[in-house]
């Protein structure tokens, strides 16, 4: 390896790293072990790692893996900078926030339409204030869920009905209860942080507004797992929530209140948007490539370093300390039948007024939009929501009136995700919309299945050439049978999921795509002639 | 459990656990794939296995698993559809010069494109420039990113066969590509190279340089190592092209390391020995067969008696080794007849047999999969016996390792306590582990009382071994020690698994009889994962030692000195037999200094470099009046014979061989001999003849065991009939019927008294013993791409990979030494000197320095004493030698 000048900069921090750490470092800091690396100077070479895994000599990391994994993540590798400023310029492009930018509460401070459960507390208290937010509450619902027996407060969570809120609306007492139901010494419960859908960052915004509300939900559910350490898996795009965390973290710590039975800690991930997985958030936890596992088994059957893991995302443990508190009647006292409780969703896009909203479920979506968001930006009229992400599709203005549910969105062909809204007005042109998602899709795909990486790529690259211009009467029938390919074939939920936003857009929008190919036209006038070849051109 | 489903309309069974993609295949179910192969975890990378599954669509039939009532659909529109865009699109990354791909033929991609059906149209990879990216760095094989489809196969077969992990995806997404660790070239990785990645491959990204197509294959077994490792021998014409791992094989279940995947080679090396050579005016001359055999025995019959010493070959098979000690004592009326047994493993024979009652591993090699707990203590596995050393290392995934090791062997990677202790100290070590398990009650109380004999004085033995003391003999922290013990005696199943870091001291009897006292301490012995696995080095050193070339004992380890069992053999043999127990090879050597020993007659070893001190050696086989070497090359050995027989090797002839497992197996003649070079069996017979000796008619190799099964209770139950049906049978064997024994001592050990002995030890320091002028303690051992000098060194990509000896050591000493990398030295002990390139590596300990003997440039036994020898069994100590390290001054 040759690191002009930095090589014995090199040479000197791993020294540094190394004492301390060579007999004692575990595999899972790995991450970080390369990220203060990367912190010193700048990037990490490929070159040079096969020389600093050797030098690390990570009992357990074999150097092909050390190498596996920094080449993974772009915020590890030299991918990393094309990729986040592909991001920033998708996020600038559909007028969401960026990960630094500060949350947005919409409605506030009266929040009229809303029914403020989770966020009750957010924006409201000062989440430095510990007293405060113990006063307010916090943390009587675990002394509470500790009186009760595990089986009890899996209970309690089962007839609420709650259903996971990150994306995949699975039942939470049921992962529960099969984690509990394991013999394992030891097991683990990690809170999904890694939010990674454009214009969606509820998790964060709980996580600064009422962070205590997370810790507790954490703690009940350890208590009823019987897991004895807890992770919260943080985007690594909101590393500068790390020193607040911990500073809450040590409050809490210190306080006592969380018992002794149980440690928190924050696992700061490396920026793949496949690591909201859940199995390939442990791979990543454990110094691996974040590519997804095989299932069965379970993470809640067999999960980091192969004992019983609950991965729950941030919205759901947030629910569970009100659950205990005030009984699973009240949490399913609003919502429809399938969907209990409440939604938290974050509007962006072109709205009136964005920021991160709390309903009921079932209240119609064109309710949210106009009543809280305030409307399309600009008077104008609203042509499609985008919901679920990258991995999402569109809602058509025609739908609109479908009510916030998990059921009713999936019916209409788009599926509530994790609770982030695009709102898309009339200026917007789809095809493009359409390969925008289906680029960042193609940078996010890990590779692991021969459908999604080079189906990703194929969509991608048909996109581009219908907004370039170059499309053919073929380009239908190709999307169509790729995205049958991906969505049938694919290992995992991703690549499942890829071709759904350009499905979607073709589904609602087909004369859009039409115009682009045959008339080469774009009505939205943002694609051809100008600043066709790359994606830094679709700013409008 | 067996689970019913229907595949197409079809009523198939199954049993549960099995992936739907296994479940088809075997009841010929065609179902295309290009990401599974057998004996892997599923990847699930391909997506081609799709089958369709009532009420959940299409699934990949390599990760869904069958059960009952499942309806199957393996062919319908959407699969056709959908399997055939995936692979189109692989296609469309492929180089499609298939014609000028060696893998055309056998190419899964071309075989699964012809089954889908798809007619591709155009790459995107040009095939003008197909060398562009290719990594030539390895000898024996190619790798061609172009070729590769991600399957994932050969990362899967490095990390979960091989354990080497030396290869993984690196990158995303389209920028996914499989890497050696980042690493330019897969030679500067911790790749092994051997090859299973590139057996298993199913495109032309992972090609073996030289492949040719077999007319027909033999099954035979691996002679580079004692694991035995069962294999497929390529032959076309006269001549052996490949050679393939025996999937079905309980030994390696297709497994093979990089000597027994490429080393073949030295079959038809041109210099193999195919005539006869007779010293004629001090040169070594072609000869004759008659006139060679008509002067060898013209001679020998003037040395008959104790003036006569035969060396044997633990590399030959069991009928030529059961035959040589046969010559010797039929013929030749002396039971000087030893083999290289005695420079390893003498003391596990020794040892195990004193403390046991049997002189042989106890447990299979499968056992290694079962265990609770491995202990390797001074064996190198991964280096010496790889196909055993992955077996470890993959074990080791699931249950805790302890090595106790001077040096950082590879396995201490993996391992949860690596004990580093001094060389020579393994008696300390062992002691005061048992002193931890006593002191701390998790002995086998039950196991104790029942099963073995001699405790009290053992309890009373072990009160000298407290912490304090085994760590400042051994230099291993107290804490570790006692951390390895608890782990060693409270896993339930704890298998130890040890080599000639054990057995090459000069107390070597002792350090066996310490692990023995350690097993019968904990009950681990006589039970399915617990057990004692001695790893023997020649691929034949268990059977030689079994046939009898032993100075002590008849075949099945019958003593020599018995009466009754002399009178077995003297009516079988028709002769008397010489009562008294011959000389051990040292003990020969030694006798030749005085004269005593007159005449040598050595089968297959190179005596004059693999005893230790060399320059002795040589001298006293230069002392000798008549000295045959009977070799398959012209060795450092055979160079000083009077007579020279050119044998045949493993691949031209029939024989059985006994692999550390007491498993033997059968070898079968592949090619006719090359040149006009003879197998052991048939020159022993010729020879005995020509000398006057009756019982010698031998038409086959089978006659041969006939014989010997008919004298060898242990025994009486082989045949090559039965060993042609099964996969190797393991002794004691002794009926018809007795399907042989996988695990020892299962009821009762084999000694007089049924019981386990215990041995009250004491620990005696090695005799070699470091001072100011021979400050560095040297030892010795086997690196993975040689077996000792003269086979290995005839296969030019093993040279390539390593071609010179170097003298490892430590940073510290290389510091105050002045000594830098690859930087020549000279290296001096008592008895002689070398000059060999140093290597600075933590691998060793701060004062010790490390060498293996596989070049005669630099004869490293040139270094070793033979002064002491292990009192018991006579080894010497090859692992402690006392040197010193110069700078060579540039003139």
């Amino acid at each position: 390896m040759k690191l002009p000048e930095q090589e014995r900069h090199l040479e000197t921090l791993l020294t540094q790293l190394r004492p301390e750490h060579r007999d004692q470092t575990s595999p899972s800091d790995l991450l970080r072990l390369f990220r203060s690396i990367r912190e010193r100077f700048g990037s990490v070479p490929p070159q040079a790692v096969p020389a600093i895994a050797r030098h690390l000599g990570i009992p357990g990391i074999p150097e092909s893996q050390v190498y596996s994994a920094v080449t993974f993540y772009p915020e590890l590798s030299e991918k990393g900078p094309s990729r986040d400023r592909l991001e920033r310029e998708l996020e600038r492009n559909f007028q969401v926030l960026s990960p630094g930018d500060p949350v947005l509460w919409s409605g506030a401070p009266d929040f009229p339409g809303q029914t403020r459960r989770v966020l009750a507390r957010c924006g409201v208290l000062d989440p430095l204030d510990f007293s405060a937010f113990c006063t307010a509450g916090s943390y009587r619902a675990l002394q509470r869920a500790r009186k009760m027996s595990p089986e009890q407060v899996i209970q309690l969570i089962d007839s609420s009905g709650l259903r996971g809120r990150g994306g995949a609306g699975f039942s939470t007492a049921r992962k529960w209860r099969t984690a509990r139901e394991s013999s394992a010494e030891r097991k683990f419960l990690v809170c999904n942080a890694a939010e990674g859908d454009l214009g969606a960052w509820m998790d964060r915004a709980i996580l600064e507004g009422d962070p205590h509300l997370v810790f507790e939900g954490m703690a009940i559910a350890a208590h009823a797992i019987g897991a004895t350490r807890g992770y919260v898996y943080l985007r690594s795009e909101y590393s500068h929530l790390v020193p607040f965390l911990e500073r809450v973290l040590k409050q809490v710590r210190e306080s006592g209140v969380l018992g002794d039975g149980f440690e928190l800690g924050i696992f700061l991930a490396a920026g793949a948007y496949v690591c909201g997985e859940e199995t390939a958030l442990l791979n990543s936890m454990e110094g691996k490539a974040g590519r997804p596992r095989m299932r069965p088994p379970f993470p809640a059957q067999e999960g980091l370093w192969g004992m019983p893991t609950v991965v729950n995302n941030v919205k759901t443990l947030a629910q569970v300390p009100l659950i205990v508190q005030h009984g699973a009647e009240w949490f399913s006292s609003v919502g429809t039948k399938s969907s209990r409780g409440t939604a938290i969703l974050c509007l962006g896009g072109d709205i009136q007024e964005p920021g991160v909203v709390e309903v009921p479920m079932g209240a119609p979506l064109i309710d949210v939009i106009n009543t809280i968001g305030k409307g399309a930006r600009g008077g104008k009229k609203i042509k499609a929501v985008q919901s679920g992400g990258p991995l999402g599709g569109f809602i058509p203005a025609s739908e609109l009136g479908i009510p916030v549910s998990f059921e009713s969105f999936a019916a209409a062909g788009s599926p509530l995700g994790s609770g982030g809204l695009i709102i898309i007005s009339e200026d917007r042109c789809m095809v493009r919309l359409a390969r925008d998602f289906s680029t960042f899709a193609r940078e996010e795909s890990c590779g692991h299945c021969a459908p999604c990486r080079l189906g990703t790529e194929s969509i991608a690259e048909v996109l581009q050439m219908i907004c370039s211009g170059r499309g053919t009467e073929h380009d239908f029938e190709m999307l169509e049978s790729l995205g049958e390919m991906l969505s049938s074939a694919s290992f995992c939920a991703f690549g499942q999921g890829a071709p759904a936003v350009a499905l979607s857009a073709l589904k609602h929008f087909r004369s859009e795509f039409e115009e682009h190919i045959h008339q080469k036209r774009c009505s939205a006038g943002v694609c051809f002639p100008a600043s066709i070849a790359s994606i830094e051109g679709c700013a409008k | 459990m067996s689970v019913s489903f229907t595949v197409d309309g079809q009523l198939l069974k199954s049993s549960k656990g099995e992936s739907l993609l296994v479940a088809l295949t075997k009841a010929g179910i065609r179902v295309p794939s290009l990401c599974h192969s057998p004996g892997l975890t599923p990847g699930g990378h391909c997506r081609l296995c799709l089958v369709e599954l009532e009420g959940r669509g299409l699934v990949a039939a390599c990760h869904t698993y069958v059960d009952d009532g499942l309806k199957v659909r393996t062919e319908t529109p959407k699969i056709r559809k959908v399997r055939k865009s995936t692979l189109e699109l692989l296609l469309a990354e492929h180089p499609l010069d298939c014609l000028k791909c060696a893998k055309s033929g056998s190419c899964r991609l071309q075989e699964v494109a012809s089954y889908i059906g798809v007619q591709p149209q155009a790459s995107s990879v040009s095939d003008l420039d197909s060398d562009a990216g290719q990594d030539f760095s390895n000898p024996f094989f190619t790798r061609d990113p172009k070729r590769c489809v991600l399957c994932g196969i050969c990362v899967r077969t490095c990390r979960e066969k091989v354990g080497a992990s030396a290869i993984d995806f690196a990158g995303s997404g389209a920028q996914l590509t499989v890497s050696p660790g980042g690493h330019e070239s897969i030679t500067e990785s911790r790749c092994l190279s051997c090859g299973e990645c590139v057996e298993r491959c199913p495109t032309g990204a992972l090609i073996k340089r030289e492949a040719e197509i077999p007319a027909k294959e033999v099954k035979s077994v691996c002679t580079f190592c004692g694991v035995g490792c069962s294999i497929y021998l390529g032959v076309r014409g006269n001549e052996v092209v490949s050679v393939r791992g025996d999937d079905r094989s309980p030994v390696n279940e297709g497994l093979l390391c990089v000597k027994g995947r490429f080393g073949f080679p030295f079959i038809h090396s041109p210099e193999r020995l195919t005539t006869p050579l007779i010293r004629k005016d001090g040169q070594l001359v072609p000869a004759s067969w008659t006139e060679a055999l008509d002067l060898v025995a013209t001679k020998l019959i003037q040395y008959k008696g104790d003036q006569f010493a035969a060396i044997s070959s633990s590399r030959c098979t069991n009928e030529e080794n059961y035959l040589m000690q046969k010559f010797a004592r039929a013929v030749m009326q002396t039971n000087n007849v030893d083999n290289c047994a005695r420079l390893c493993h003498a003391p596990t024979v020794a040892g195990l047999s004193k403390a046991f009652g049997h002189g042989g591993g106890t447990n299979p090699l499968k056992d290694l999969d079962e265990t609770g707990c491995i202990f390797v203590i001074g064996s190198n596995s991964t280096d010496a016996h790889p196909v055993a050393g992955n077996r470890i290392r993959t074990a080791a995934k699931n249950v805790p390792l302890i090595v106790a090791d001077p040096r950082r062997i590879d396995l201490c990677d993996q391992a949860d306590i690596w004990l580093q202790l001094r060389p020579g100290t393994d008696v300390a070590l062992l002691m005061g582990m048992a002193k931890v398990i006593l002191d701390e009650g998790l002995e086998d109380t039950d196991f104790i009382a029942s099963r073995c004999e001699g405790f009290d004085e053992f309890r009373s033995a072990v009160e000298a071994f407290d912490l304090g003391t085994a760590s400042s003999l051994t230099g291993v922290p107290a804490e570790q020690i006692a951390a390895a013990a608890r782990l060693y005696a409270s896993s339930g199943r704890s298998m130890i698994v040890y080599s000639l870091g054990i057995t090459e001291h000069s107390h070597g009897t002792d350090n066996v009889l310490a692990i023995a006292n350690l097993a019968m301490l904990t009950g681990n012995v006589g039970r399915p994962g617990a057990g004692v696995m001695p790893m023997r080095g020649q691929n034949n050193v268990q059977g030689a030692c079994d046939m009898g070339c032993i100075p002590a004992s008849l075949p099945g380890s019958q003593p020599i000195t018995k009466p009754d069992v002399r009178e077995k053999f003297e009516q079988a043999w028709s002769t008397k037999l010489p009562e008294l127990e011959g000389l051990t090879v040292v003990e020969m050597l030694q006798a030749a200094e005085k004269r005593s020993v007159k005449a040598f007659y050595i089968m297959g070893m190179d005596v004059a470099f693999s005893v230790a001190d060399g320059k002795r050696t040589r001298k006293a086989l230069e002392a000798a009046e008549f000295v045959i070497v009977q070799d398959i090359f012209l060795t450092g050995t055979a160079k000083l014979a009077d007579v020279v027989l050119p044998a045949a090797s493993f691949a031209e002839k029939d024989g059985t061989f006994t692999n550390l497992e007491r498993r033997l197996q059968r070898a079968r003649q592949a090619i006719e001999p090359v040149g006009d070079s003879w197998p052991d069996w048939k020159i022993l017979c010729e020879l005995a003849r020509r000398i006057g000796a009756s019982g010698f008619d031998f038409s086959a190799p089978s006659e041969i065991m006939a014989e010997m099964t008919r004298l060898t209770p242990s025994f009486a139950g082989m045949s090559f009939e039965r060993l042609e049906r099964a996969d190797g049978l393991q002794w004691p064997c002794t009926g018809a019927q007795d399907p042989g024994t996988a695990r020892l001592h299962v009821e009762r050990f084999n000694t007089s008294s049924g019981k386990g002995r215990l041995a009250a030890l004491k620990y005696r320091p090695a005799a070699e013993k470091t001072d100011r002028e021979y400050p560095i303690l040297l030892t010795t051992g086997r690196t993975i791409y040689h077996f000792h000098l003269a086979m290995t060194s005839q296969v030019p990509g093993l040279m390539e990979l390593d071609g010179e000896e170097f003298i490892r050591l430590h940073p510290d000493d290389a510091k105050h030494l002045r000594i830098l990398d690859y930087e020549e030295v000279r290296v001096i002990s008592r008895r002689g000197e070398l000059r060999v390139r140093a290597l600075v590596t933590n691998a060793v300990m701060p004062g010790n320095a490390f060498m293996s003997f596989h070049f005669y440039e630099t004869p490293t036994n040139d270094l070793t004493q033979q002064d002491v020898l292990d009192p018991v069994s006579k080894t010497p100590e090859f692992k402690v030698t006392a040197v010193r390290i110069e700078k060579v001054q540039q003139p």
